[in-house]
């Protein structure tokens, strides 16, 4: 029976509402962010904000499908510190809140925290879920987002499997509500990602009792270094609550075992596994999960006769530096400390089981396995392979942006710089480098405002700067009244497509299908600052790109381009119109063949490819969308619509 | 996690229904009473980058991704990104079954690079595996968009899986999109296994 039901709600990767069925016990495959999502129902949560972000974006979205069946409400709010800002005041009216955000959206909010965690929050309970993505799979940095939680001096939790990060978030949220702040719980990309089978608890029906009055002294002044002070002794108890943690995983108790092995989060998996596969004798595994306050006295007893410690974690060496914090003072601890500063273990990208096998053998003295005859065959296999880089989808109309801007480009010998954001244009950096810089969210026109104040000093490029629509709301509204406040010489480009695409296409303030919501219309936003020039241009017409790029570049002030944009990826999934398009074909007689090659090799629509025999661009017909864009990027007119 | 666990991997090129298979031999294998790990590399999956998931079956959560040398089935969707995956993990045990129906990367459509020869890379695999079966080519339409399901058919022909044929079908019978056409694609792999001899080496 349990197992009909598995096979009847769980296929494919999203879980659908009705799994809000399951019953205590029932044992499903879930990703480590469903898993999250799951435990914010068990643990009885009323609110969820977030801002959508690889590697976290399923946790508020699952919850979101749940919503009807659960009550709970969620929302994809326009930044992380807005959520954050949400989920405290529904924490301070009582309804117990979760905010959840990738690793730089952490760096958004953390303004907030930083003040949050000295006013306190309410009877509700407030948990943050910061998922970090090391080796910046799809982040434009690599952080450890832990050092957050030790700067606001708040409880962080680094559950090891997809089980235990469901089982957590009750944990969290009967913290949160006992000690009055917010807790942190630390997801890493493998754990968010990587599905497993989940044991699942009961859900708690949603029972809020509104607060209408807020807590008392929901400030910090006049004497917020006594809030500090206060903060610091809630961390001391909750250290101590900490040393007798059910979450930790406790190696058995003494022997003479020389080396602790000391790993975090789902670093526990690849140890566990590297220490099967090394068969290292006599290696003990001190599992951490309650990372941040440091529980001393459990370290203090678990390391005790302990000569040697290898610490495993990803990115910093956040636990590593705690220990060594531990050592230098109440129980002496005579332990030689490997890790991240002496190099057993790399300080940047993903750990895995292959690397921490390997600095076990290293440790131990061990030779590395290597079969000389095997290595060889991949390096005769690894000539073989080419790359397969990533691109713009066929039709996009990003592609005939940086086209057009490449074109300004050459009209202006050169003297063009284009700064950029965060979203699938951000591949405009692999485009010909059609974009200069990309940082973080809202950067773009940030830099931009400051590059336009630069022709005083004979800095002679124009500037250009390009966001997206959901960027444009969640970060480039100041960047924007500035660049117009002291009058930059800059042309903001906006690339409308009215989603969020790069991560799944949630909803914004700007999109139009958002079901209850209300539209804030982005053009009105831009007309509200006076630009002093405001063009909208279809994304499809690269003629009028150039055109509108090219005039207003050359102009002095605050010029802005609304692109309207056409995600390819999303209207596919809608409604494909393009059967109601005529098709676009090459004509073999006008095109220059090899001679020009410009649509294939340097437009690069992937509708278009290469015939390398006949040397000749030719259609994959059930690529090509029929935007009709490379018709004007042939300077032969070879390529129109079927008649 | 006392016993090694049985190390599966899909790889191919986003929008071959990689996820998808991972998901069906998953659901199997928990018919068949085990936990499986799913771990996948993402985020390209809808740009046309390569895909590649880690399937892992054990009693307990494992860690996401096969150590290097510990692959033992190799389900390769396209043979360029087999390959890359072979290089990667593939050791003394691993059994590979690749399709040889080529995917044009962003630079061999440009006609700027050459994709590899198709028998260089069947030969590397070969020297990087302990077998290699080359799937046969398919033609029509519907066999080609369902050729996960059909390489599975192999696989479980060729009795390489710990999984059970019955569990496999009846989770493909589940899927809630295109069921017809991944159950016939997934018999006539069951079919053509019988005829599949490996690689020489
Ligand atoms: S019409 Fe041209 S630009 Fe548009 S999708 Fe087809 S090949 Fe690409
Ligand atoms: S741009 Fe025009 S002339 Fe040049 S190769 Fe393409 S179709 Fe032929």
């Amino acid at each position: 029976m349990i197992l009909e039901s598995v096979l009847r709600d769980v296929h494919g990767k999203n879980i659908e509402l009705k799994d809000m069925d399951y019953q205590a016990g029932q044992r499903v495959l879930m990703s480590g962010n469903e898993a999250i999502a799951r435990g914010a129902v068990e643990a009885g949560v009323g609110f969820c904000s977030s801002y959508p972000g690889t590697p976290a974006t399923e946790i508020a979205s699952t919850l979101m499908k749940w919503a009807r069946d659960t009550g709970m409400y969620v929302e994809w709010s326009t930044n992380e510190k807005v959520a954050l800002e949400a989920a405290a005041a529904a924490s301070w009216a009582g309804v117990p809140a979760m905010c959840s955000m990738k690793s730089l959206g952490l760096n958004v909010a953390a303004d907030f925290l930083l003040n949050v965690n000295l006013s306190g929050t309410g009877t509700g309970g407030l948990v943050l879920v910061v998922c970090d993505d090391p080796r910046g799979h799809s982040s434009s940095n690599e952080q450890d987002s832990r050092f957050y939680a030790k700067a606001a001096k708040i409880p962080l939790l680094e559950p090891a499997t997809a089980q235990q990060a469901k089982d957590i978030i009750p944990y969290a949220f009967s913290l949160s509500k006992r000690m009055g702040i917010p807790v942190m719980v630390r997801s890493t990309t493998r754990l968010s990602h990587t599905q497993a089978m989940v044991s699942l608890g009961a859900p708690s029906e949603l029972q809020i009792t509104i607060e209408e009055t807020l807590p008392r002294h929901l400030f910090n002044v006049p004497d917020p270094h006594l809030r500090n002070r206060d903060l610091q002794e809630k961390l001391r108890r909750i250290a101590r609550e900490f040393a007798t943690s059910q979450w930790n995983l406790l190696p058995p108790d003494g022997g003479d075992s020389p080396l602790t092995v000391v790993s975090s989060g789902i670093s526990q998996l690849y140890v566990r596994e590297a220490l099967r596969e090394v068969d290292a004798q006599k290696v003990r595994h001190f599992g951490v999960v309650t990372t941040f306050p440091l529980p001393s006295e459990l370290v203090e007893r678990v390391m005790a006769d302990n000569k040697e410690a290898l610490f495993v974690e990803e990115v910093d060496p956040f636990l590593e530096d705690e220990f060594r914090i531990q050592a230098t003072y109440g129980t002496p601890m005579d332990i030689v400390f490997h890790g991240k500063h002496d190099g057993f273990v790399p300080s940047w990208g993903e750990l895995n089981t292959d690397i921490i096998a390997q600095s076990l053998r290293r440790l131990r003295g061990m030779p590395s396995e290597i079969d000389g005859e095997r290595e060889r065959a991949r390096e005769h296999a690894s000539s073989l392979l080419i790359p397969r880089p990533l691109t713009f989808c066929a039709g996009c109309t990003h592609r005939n942006v940086y086209w057009a801007l490449r074109k300004v480009r050459k009209r202006l010998d050169g003297n063009l710089v284009v700064t950029g954001d965060i979203g699938c244009y951000s591949l405009g950096v692999f485009y010909d480098q059609a974009m200069d810089t990309m940082q973080a969210m809202g950067s773009g026109i940030g830099t931009a405002s400051g590059l336009g104040q630069l022709s005083r000093f004979g800095h002679k490029a124009r500037v250009a700067t390009i966001a997206g629509d959901s960027t444009f709301f969640h970060a480039c509204l100041p960047g924007l009244v500035n660049a117009r406040h002291t009058n930059a010489d800059v042309l903001f480009i906006i690339v409308d497509n009215k989603t969020t695409a790069m991560t799944g296409f949630q909803p914004h303030p700007g999109s139009d299908d958002d079901e209850g919501h209300r539209l804030v219309s982005l053009r009105k936003m831009v007309e509200a600052v006076e630009p002093d020039m405001l063009s909208v241009v279809d994304g499809d017409d690269i003629p009028a790109l150039i055109e509108a790029f090219h005039t207003s570049v050359k102009e002095r002030g605050l010029k802005v381009v609304i692109v309207d944009s056409h995600c390819r990826l999303r209207e596919g999934r809608l409604e494909d119109k393009s059967d109601l398009l005529q098709r676009v074909v090459i004509d073999e007689d006008m095109c220059r063949g090899e001679k020009c090659g410009i649509c294939v090799k340097q437009y690069s629509c992937v509708a278009l490819a290469w015939d390398s025999e006949r040397e000749r661009p030719v259609m994959v017909e059930d690529q090509c969308v029929r935007c009709g864009a490379c018709i004007d990027v042939c300077p032969y007119g070879a390529i129109r619509r079927a008649r | 996690m006392n016993a090694e666990p049985y190390n599966i991997m899909i790889t191919g090129v986003g929008g071959q229904g990689n996820l998808v298979t991972s998901g069906v031999l998953a659901r199997a294998a928990i018919l068949d009473g085990f936990s499986p790990t799913i771990g996948q590399t993402f985020g390209a999956s809808q740009r046309g980058g390569a895909v590649v998931t880690h399937l892992r079956l054990a009693d307990e959560q494992t860690a996401p991704l096969i150590p290097r040398g510990h692959l033992d089935t190799l389900i390769g969707l396209e043979p360029l990104e087999g390959l890359r995956a072979a290089v990667d993990f593939a050791g003394p045990r691993t059994i590979a079954v690749v399709s040889d129906l080529r995917i044009d990367t962003l630079d061999t459509l440009a006609g700027d690079i050459r994709y590899p020869d198709l028998r260089d890379i069947f030969a590397a695999l070969s020297d990087l595996c302990k077998t290699v079966y080359m799937a046969p080519a398919v033609e029509d339409k519907i066999m080609i968009s369902s050729l996960n399901a059909y390489l599975v058919g192999l696989v479980v022909g060729l009795k390489i899986l710990p999984i059970s044929q019955d569990s496999i079908r009846r989770s493909y019978e589940t899927l809630e999109r295109h069921t017809e056409n991944n159950l016939r694609a997934f018999a006539s792999g069951l079919e053509d296994a019988s005829n599949l001899r490996p690689l020489s080496k």
